[in-house]
């Protein structure tokens, strides 16, 4: 009993026999299982569409499945204690138009920190260091609907990053970002505590960030293992519509050269 | 800039004047609804054939404006349509009223062109008074003050998102008449058997964009019942403002100042 507990405590995230079609018929997730520890960083690997976004929009209870469980810090993911639950998650959204809806960035940002009762003084800095803490504080007074596209996917990071939430989840955190702010934001997610998926086509940044990776086809879970074996499995990710990160490709280019 | 970023433009405006720093942005906007529609109330209720009591309302606009650091132009400016349609709708009341009732030199002058005036100060003035209370007010704070007096949660919240909806929408249309335009660069405007697909991918788009922010605002706490609820309690200088502007709006309503000023010197 005592072990079972232990090893409840320090699971952050589990996924129990996860099926999910969004129309009845057509099923974009089945059988996934998953365990995921405090503290670890994931990467969620996959070609276009295999259900990468559906399977984190399940974690934080934007859809739900009819059949399976997904059990977020010893709490299960359902309409009852949903706010419970997204207490603890910060969502990075795919599409950050879709995320952001206040007038200036500093408004988006703080949103979240009044929503949970902090006073404004309080949320006014915490909302300008998580600001600088990214390296926009620049934007501060800007209006949203007038930012670039890599822009609007820094706000939308730092709207999550706010909160210091104990698990974040990125869906696609570097699209759009150019080389500095991609460096920059990699050196942001190194620093954060906390448990971290993020899904990408991004495979350099979860390789240099990610301990464990989850490689996603035909609506399983088809490996799951240390980032740097997955990685490098040219085979495995070729026959599952990926190829190898660019930073092995061109080692390996080097290595035929010399 | 285009007519539609202009659009998006001016409502962000609202938001950022309701910002400012000034005394009127800082009171309660409860205080400032009630007196708001109280001005309105008792502006309406003026006799038609009185269009003089109609001009001492304006006193209290005047006030606000001083108070509030309004830009005159601007609002002149963003609500010029609403003024044509009410020119437009008091120019009815001579065509149907004929009775002569004075005369200036030669010129007759019937009940229904003074009650047109009237019509036309009334409406002019309350349109005035709710743009004055949002300016300084902001949406977010109108319904904090809906809330205040029990409006649900609910039914605040999908007033507040059919505004932030507007923005969402308004992007949408712009997105999507670009798209149409880069790929049909001959024409003038849509062609109208695009006009039906184009309408429903707008909608179908909007409506989902719109559910989009909603799970944003929910993953970051956002509780309809609880959101409008922060900044309850009149304090000093809420109640200062209340009783001062009730006093004023109660004043020129029903005591003729003008007439009152002039008494004195008449019988000095
Ligand atoms: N709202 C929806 N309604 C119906 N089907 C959907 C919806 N959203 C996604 N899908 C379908 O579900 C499948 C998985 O989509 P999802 O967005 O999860 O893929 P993804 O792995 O995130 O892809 P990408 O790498 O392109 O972001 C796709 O086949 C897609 O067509
Ligand atoms: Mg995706």
């Amino acid at each position: 009993m005592k072990a079972e507990e232990c090893v409840m405590e320090s699971s952050m995230l589990k996924i129990i026999d996860l099926s999910f079609s969004y129309d009845g018929k057509r099923e974009v997730l089945s059988g996934i299982n998953l365990d995921i520890k405090a503290g670890e960083c994931i990467g969620l690997i996959g070609a276009n569409g295999v259900g990468k976004s559906t399977l984190l929009k399940l974690i934080v209870g934007l859809e739900f499945a009819k059949k399976g469980k997904i059990i977020v810090n010893n709490m299960e993911v359902n309409s009852k204690n949903l706010r419970e639950v997204r207490k603890n998650i910060g969502y990075v959204f795919q599409d950050s138009d879709a995320q952001l809806f206040m007038p200036t960035v500093h408004e988006d940002v703080k949103f979240a920190l009044l929503n949970y009762g902090y006073g404004k003084d309080e949320a006014d800095q915490i909302a300008y260091e998580t600001l600088k803490k990214i390296g926009i504080e620049n934007l501060k007074d800007q209006s949203i609907y007038h930012l670039s596209g890599g822009q609007k996917k820094l706000v939308s990071i730092a709207t999550v990053l706010v909160l210091n939430p104990d698990m974040i989840i990125f869906d696609e955190p570097t699209v759009c970002l150019d080389p500095k702010n991609r460096r920059k934001f990699m050196e942001v997610l190194r620093s954060l505590g906390g448990t971290k998926i993020v899904a990408s086509h991004d495979l350099d940044l979860i390789y240099d960030t990610c301990d464990r990776s989850v490689l996603i086809a035909d609506q399983r879970i088809v490996k799951e293992g240390i980032t740097q074996k997955i990685l490098t499995d040219r085979e495995l990710l070729e026959n599952n519509g990926l190829e190898l990160p660019l930073s092995m490709i061109s080692r390996n280019k080097m290595s035929v050269i010399m | 800039m285009n007519k539609i970023d202009y659009a998006i433009m001016e409502i962000h405006h609202l938001d950022h004047e309701a910002k400012k720093e000034n005394i009127l942005t800082r009171i309660n906007p409860l205080a400032k609804l009630i007196i708001t529609f109280l001005y309105i109330i008792l502006l309406t209720s003026i006799d038609r054939y009185k269009p003089q009591q109609c001009i001492y309302m304006c006193i209290y606009l005047i006030l606000i404006k001083i108070i509030g650091e309004i830009s005159m132009k601007k609002c002149i400016k963003r609500l010029k349509v609403i003024f044509t349609i009410v020119l437009v709708i008091g120019i009815a009341n001579p065509i149907i009223n004929r009775n002569i009732v004075a005369q200036i030199g030669k010129i007759p002058i019937s009940s229904g062109m003074i009650s047109m005036t009237t019509l036309m100060i009334k409406g002019c003035f309350a349109i005035i008074a709710s743009y004055f209370f949002i300016i300084t007010t902001g949406m977010e704070n109108f319904c904090v003050a809906l809330r205040m007096i029990h409006i649900p949660g609910v039914l605040i919240t999908v007033i507040l998102l059919i505004y932030r909806y507007i923005i969402v929408f308004l992007k949408e249309v712009q997105r999507i008449w670009t798209a149409y335009s880069m790929r049909a660069p001959n024409q003038k405007g849509v062609n109208f058997k695009a006009w039906g697909s184009m309408i429903g991918s707008l909608m179908i788009r909007s409506i989902d964009k719109a559910g989009n922010v909603y799970d944003s605002m929910e993953l970051r706490g956002f509780n309809p019942d609880t959101f409008f609820d922060k900044k309850n309690g009149f304090c000093e200088i809420d109640l200062i403002y209340f009783i001062f502007s009730a006093a004023v709006i109660v004043v020129i309503r029903y005591i003729n100042i003008f007439e009152m000023i002039g008494n004195v010197f008449v019988f000095q």
